[in-house]
């Protein structure tokens, strides 16, 4: 494996360079970016390279000596398992991607309760059914409004990932610019006014 | 098909969209080559979105040449050659289209039906050409077209379990792809496009459909019997639009797309959500041409 060609760079390029690749590729390949989507093993696969990648060239450029990148950041931490133990075989079915059964679980089952369908959601959100998805952890939220899971799951479904929004040249609330323009202004009123607030400028 | 499925150029480089017009280009003239001058009505964004797509999971439509273009005959344009991208996409779009006018002749009223037989009678050998090189694909769709015409003939109340029968049909076109690490992804951003196509159909349909009372997905979601109730539906219609171009869009993150890569992205990215503020807002329909070159 060649470690630049994982990165998207040359072998010349500046530690700064290569930590910025790193970065950028460690974003798109985040699990934020691939929770409930059947294709997060795929996601998990790349982070790994790329985290290896990494840690290859920070040890050839620092010969061997301490390793740039602290172990486990990106390990994913979704594995709740919150519910009732009547659900758990429902969950397992789920978590191992086994829709169908997981389905045909819950439709046999009679306690048609909050959990119910925040489960019935979760298998549609997998599927990428998301109207229906957003219309039972409704339901869920409504029935048991103290659950955070559920409230969570909903939540969820009313945002898209600040990495796709970026992508869109939409940004979320004021950005790195938006400060610095801010103060800048900022700063031409206090002259015009007789005060400084930034001197240099 | 539909012709929603498009870049968003203001945002595009120059090069890349002279490589999507090129695949463009080469789309028409591969329809013509194999299936006649008739055939390049059936030219889409959707299926050239198609090409782009397997051109760069299998690395063709590299070469290019110059080709006079059949709508402007004066002008000669950067034109993809004949590739298996291209082949596909074609024979894609005849059996696509075929079946869509089958459906059409049951589904719809008066002088519609009369033109979709027309179409369907002018497709038949062509279909059956297409079908012999596309079989399993062929076969798919004409059993998906049956299942979504049964769900909207028993007025489905859920707009995903309808939108599901028509994106499963376009996820279908990645099944002859060999290596699993690549057909998933591609099987995840087709069938994210056939959701995102059907649901923004159904929204761009909404109003001609409650007039008519057939049938609508939306309309039959949201219980909406005017127009003027559709505050609600509009913002999670928006939504469900938005996650599924996003579900595509990290699934074509997991593909190394080679030269098709930015335009692909500019399409998922920005082409989608753009498109889909368009229809929603309604401004689609005063744009004069929705196949025509962009």
């Amino acid at each position: 494996m060649d470690p630049y060609k994982v990165l998207g760079i040359s072998p010349n390029a500046s530690d700064d360079e290569v930590k910025k690749a790193y970065r950028e590729l460690a974003r798109k390949y985040h699990p934020d970016n691939y929770v409930n989507n059947p294709l997060a093993d795929l996601a998990q696969e790349k982070m790994k390279e790329i985290n290896e990648a990494y840690d290859m060239i920070t040890k050839q450029r620092s010969s061997g000596s301490s390793a740039g990148r602290s172990q486990g950041t990106y390990s994913s931490s979704y594995t709740q398992n919150t519910g009732s133990p009547a659900f758990a075989r429902v969950r397992q079915l789920i978590m191992s991607g086994n829709l169908d059964a997981a389905e045909q679980e819950l439709s046999s089952s009679s306690d048609h309760g909050a959990e119910w369908h925040f489960l019935m959601g979760s298998i549609y959100l997998r599927r990428g059914w998301y109207d229906e998805a957003r219309r039972y952890f409704q339901n869920a939220c409504s029935m048991d409004p103290n659950n955070m899971e559920y409230r969570m799951a909903l939540q969820n479904m009313n945002n898209t990932t600040a990495y796709y929004n970026q992508n869109r040249g939409v940004t979320n609330g004021a950005g790195f610019c938006d400060v610095c323009s801010s103060l800048l202004v900022a700063d031409c009123c206090c002259e015009c006014m007789g005060g400084d607030l930034i001197p240099c400028c | 098909m539909f012709g929603y499925v498009r870049p968003y150029k203001p945002e595009m480089k120059v090069r890349d969209f002279e490589s999507f017009r090129a695949m463009y280009c080469g789309l028409c003239h591969t329809l013509k080559l194999r299936y006649g001058v008739g055939s390049r009505m059936l030219l889409s964004y959707d299926m050239c979105f198609l090409a782009i797509l397997m051109a760069g999971v299998t690395g063709c439509g590299i070469k290019t040449c110059q080709k006079r273009c059949a709508a402007a005959l004066f002008q000669k344009r950067a034109c993809v050659r004949e590739d298996l991208a291209l082949d596909f996409a074609a024979d894609c779009s005849v059996i696509l289209t075929y079946w869509k006018l089958c459906d059409s002749v049951q589904d719809e009223h008066g002088m519609r039906v009369l033109g979709a037989k027309w179409g369907a009678w002018f497709l038949r050998r062509k279909y059956r050409k297409a079908s012999d090189r596309l079989p399993d694909f062929a076969k798919a769709v004409e059993q998906g077209i049956h299942r979504l015409d049964a769900l909207e003939r028993e007025n489905v109340p859920s707009l995903d379990r309808a939108a599901d029968a028509f994106a499963s049909i376009m996820r279908e076109a990645a099944a002859g792809l060999p290596e699993e690490k690549i057909r998933r992804p591609v099987e995840q951003i087709l069938y994210h496009i056939g959701r995102w196509v059907y649901i923004t159909d159904a929204w761009d349909d909404l109003e001609d459909d409650l007039k008519s009372g057939s049938y609508n997905a939306i309309v039959a979601r949201f219980a909406v019997t005017t127009a003027d109730g559709l505050a609600e539906a509009k913002e999670a219609v928006r939504l469900t639009l938005l996650q599924s171009a996003q579900t595509a869009a990290a699934a074509s993150e997991l593909l190394d797309l080679g030269r098709s890569d930015p335009v692909v992205k500019n399409i998922l990215y920005m082409g989608l959500p753009a498109m889909a503020e368009s229809v929603m807002e309604g401004t689609t329909k005063q744009r004069s041409s929705r196949h025509g070159s962009i």
